[in-house]
C-alpha cells in the first residue's frame, strides 16, 4: 500500500465538488493534506508567496468564474521555474471535451487531464502513475 | 483508036486555051481595078502613115509615160513583193493558229457535248431541287409554327423561371435562417447538457455519500428507494452524455484521408468482445478509400454494427454485411443484418434524436444513436435511409459524397 503523504490542492469554485473531492482524496489515504482554493486567484497568490506546505499535486476545474484555468495555466507559466516544478498539475473538469483535452496538452506542465467526480479509485491510480513508492 | 483519043485529047485542050484568054481578059480588067483600087488604097496608105506618124509621137510619148509607170510598177511590184512575203509569213503564222483553233474547236465540241450531258443533268437536279424546295418551303412553315409554339413556350418557360429563381432565393433565405436557428439549437444543447451535467453530479456524489454515511442507520426498504434514484441518475447521465455529444458532431472537424477498409477493421477489433460473445458472422466487400471524417464515421460503422448484433431474437446468430459501391457522383455503403427488421413506418422515426421503438428493457440504448449516423452523414453531405423486411433483417444505407477542405 502507498501511503506517502501528499499535499493536494483544489482550485474550484464549485463548494460540493470540493467537498466530494476532499473526501474521496482523504478517502485514499486519511493524512493527505487537502488545500481549497475557490478560485484561480486565491491559488496562485498562495503558490507564488511560497506559503508552506507546498502543493505535491493540483487538481484543476476548467470552468470558472473570472479566471478560468487555462486564464490560471497563463499566469502560472510566468511564475519562477522553481515554484513551478514543487507540484503535479492535473485538469479536473465536468468536461471530456476533445478540444478541451487538446487544450491542456498544450502545456508541458500539465500532466493529465480527468473529468469529475474524482473517486479513491482515480485517486489511487494517480498515486501510483505519479507518486510511485 | 489511039487517034480517035488524041483528037479528043486535042479538042479538049483547044478549049483549055480558049477559056484561059477569056480568063486572062477578065483577069487584066480585074487588074486595071485592082490597080486603081491600088492607087486609092496607096492613098489612104499614106494619110494613114502620116496619121501613124502622129500617133508615133503619141506613142513615143505614152511610151515614156509608160517606162514611167513601169518604173513606178517596179517599185511597187517590190513593195508587193515585200507585203507578199510578210502575207505569206503570217499566212503561215495564221495557218498555225487555225491549226490551234481547229483543235480548241474540237475541243470545245467536246466539252459542249459534255456540257449538254452536264446541262441535262443539272435540268434534273433542278427539278429535284425545284420538289425539295417545295417540300422545305412546306417544312418551313411548319418549322415557322413550331418556332412560335416554343417561342410562346419560351416565355411561359421565362416566367416559370423568374418565379422559381424568386421562389430558390426565399428557400436560400429560409435555409440560411435554418442553418442559423439550428447552430443556435446546437449551442443551446451543449450549453444546456454541459450545464445539467454539474448539478446531475452533485446529486450522485451526494447520493454517494449518503449511502456510505447513513445507510447502515436506514430500514430495509431504504436501499431499494435509493436504487431507484441512482438508475434515474445513471440514465439522465447517459441522456445528457449523449445530447451533448449529439451537440458536438459539427464541432471543429478535419477531414481525412481514410482507408474505409481499415476504418472498418478498427471499429471491428473495438467490437470484437461483442461479436465474439454473440457469435456474429460480419463479411466485408471492396472498400473505397476517401476524404472522411474518421472518428464520427467510425462511430457511424459502430453504431450500425451494433445495432444490428443488437436487435435480433433471442439467441439469433446475427450475420452482418457491410459493402460500397459508387453511385452516381457518390459513395454508397450498406450495412445488412438478418435481425428483427422495422416497419416501414419507422423507417424515418428511428433517425430522430430520443427517438426509440423498444423499451430499455428490451432493447438497451440511449435513443440517439441512429440521430448521431445521420447528422454525421449530413457532415459528408450524404443521406442515410433505411430498407427492411419484418422478421428478415434491415439494411441501413448510406452515402457519401467527395469531400475536401
Amino acid at each position: 500500500m502507498n501511503t506517502r503523504k501528499l499535499c493536494i490542492m483544489l482550485i474550484d469554485d464549485d463548494e460540493d465538488d470540493n467537498f466530494y473531492h476532499e473526501r474521496e482524496i482523504l478517502r485514499n489515504n486519511a493524512d493527505n493534506t487537502v488545500l481549497i482554493k475557490d478560485s484561480g486567484r486565491k491559488a496562485l497568490d498562495y503558490i507564488s508567496s511560497d506559503e508552506k506546505p507546498h502543493s505535491d499535486l493540483i487538481f484543476l476545474d476548467v470552468n470558472m468564474p473570472k479566471m478560468n484555468g487555462w486564464e490560471f495555466l497563463q499566469e502560472y507559466n510566468l511564475l519562477d521555474k522553481d515554484v513551478q516544478s514543487h507540484a503535479i498539475i492535473i485538469m479536473l473538469s465536468t468536461s471530456d471535451y476533445s478540444a478541451d483535452i487538446a487544450k491542456s496538452k498544450t502545456w508541458d506542465f500539465v500532466s493529465d487531464f480527468i473529468t469529475k467526480p474524482l473517486t479513491h479509485q482515480k485517486m489511487k491510480e494517480i498515486r501510483e502513475k505519479y507518486f510511485p513508492e | 483508036m489511039e487517034k480517035k483519043g488524041k483528037s479528043v485529047e486535042l479538042i479538049s485542050a483547044n478549049k483549055e486555051l480558049d477559056f484561059h484568054k477569056r480568063e486572062k481578059g477578065k483577069r487584066a480588067a480585074e487588074l486595071v481595078l485592082a490597080n486603081i483600087e491600088l492607087q486609092y488604097q496607096n492613098e489612104e496608105k499614106e494619110k494613114r502613115a502620116a496619121e501613124l506618124s502622129l500617133a508615133n509621137i503619141e506613142l513615143v510619148y505614152q511610151n515614156k509615160e509608160k517606162e514611167k509607170r513601169a518604173s513606178e510598177l517596179v517599185t511597187a511590184n517590190l513593195e508587193l513583193a515585200y507585203q507578199n512575203t510578210e502575207k505569206e509569213k503570217r499566212a503561215a503564222e495564221l495557218s498555225l493558229a487555225n491549226i490551234e483553233l481547229v483543235f480548241q474547236n474540237e475541243e470545245k465540241e467536246k466539252r459542249a457535248a459534255e456540257l449538254v450531258i452536264a446541262n441535262r443533268e443539272l435540268l434534273f437536279q433542278n427539278k429535284e431541287k425545284e420538289n425539295r424546295a417545295a417540300e422545305l418551303a412546306t417544312a418551313n412553315l411548319e418549322l415557322a409554327y413550331q418556332n412560335g409554339e416554343k417561342e410562346k413556350r419560351a416565355a411561359e418557360l421565362a416566367t416559370a423561371n423568374l418565379e422559381l429563381i424568386y421562389q430558390n432565393q426565399e428557400k436560400e433565405k429560409r435555409a440560411a435562417e435554418l442553418v442559423i436557428a439550428n447552430k443556435d439549437l446546437e449551442q443551446f444543447a451543449y450549453i444546456a447538457s454541459h450545464d445539467l451535467q454539474e448539478p446531475l453530479r452533485t446529486i450522485s456524489n451526494y447520493m454517494r455519500v449518503f449511502e456510505e454515511d447513513y445507510l447502515a442507520l436506514l430500514d430495509d426498504k431504504a436501499p431499494r428507494y435509493l436504487l431507484s434514484v441512482n438508475k434515474a441518475i445513471g440514465r439522465m447521465s447517459v441522456l445528457i452524455k449523449a445530447l451533448l455529444d449529439f451537440s458536438r458532431l459539427d464541432r471543429n472537424k478535419t477531414l481525412v484521408y481514410t482507408d474505409c477498409t481499415d476504418l472498418i477493421s478498427n471499429v471491428l477489433e473495438d467490437l470484437s468482445m461483442l461479436i465474439h460473445d454473440s457469435h456474429t458472422t460480419i463479411t466485408v466487400g471492396p472498400m473505397p478509400q476517401m476524404n472522411l471524417y474518421e472518428p464520427e464515421m467510425r462511430q457511424v460503422f459502430q453504431n450500425l454494427i451494433s445495432n444490428a448484433i443488437k436487435f435480433q431474437e433471442k439467441d439469433a446468430r446475427p450475420e452482418i454485411h457491410i459493402s460500397a459501391e459508387e453511385w452516381q457522383d457518390k459513395w454508397k455503403f450498406a450495412v445488412r443484418d438478418n435481425g428483427i427488421g422495422i416497419a416501414p413506418a419507422h423507417y424515418g422515426r428511428i433517425f430522430e434524436v430520443f427517438r426509440r421503438l423498444h423499451s430499455a428493457e428490451e432493447y438497451a440504448g440511449n435513443g440517439i444513436g441512429l440521430a448521431n449516423c445521420k447528422k454525421i452523414i449530413q457532415l459528408h453531405k450524404g443521406e442515410i435511409w433505411v430498407e427492411s423486411i419484418r422478421g428478415q433483417g434491415s439494411t441501413f444505407f448510406f452515402t457519401i459524397s467527395t469531400l475536401s477542405e
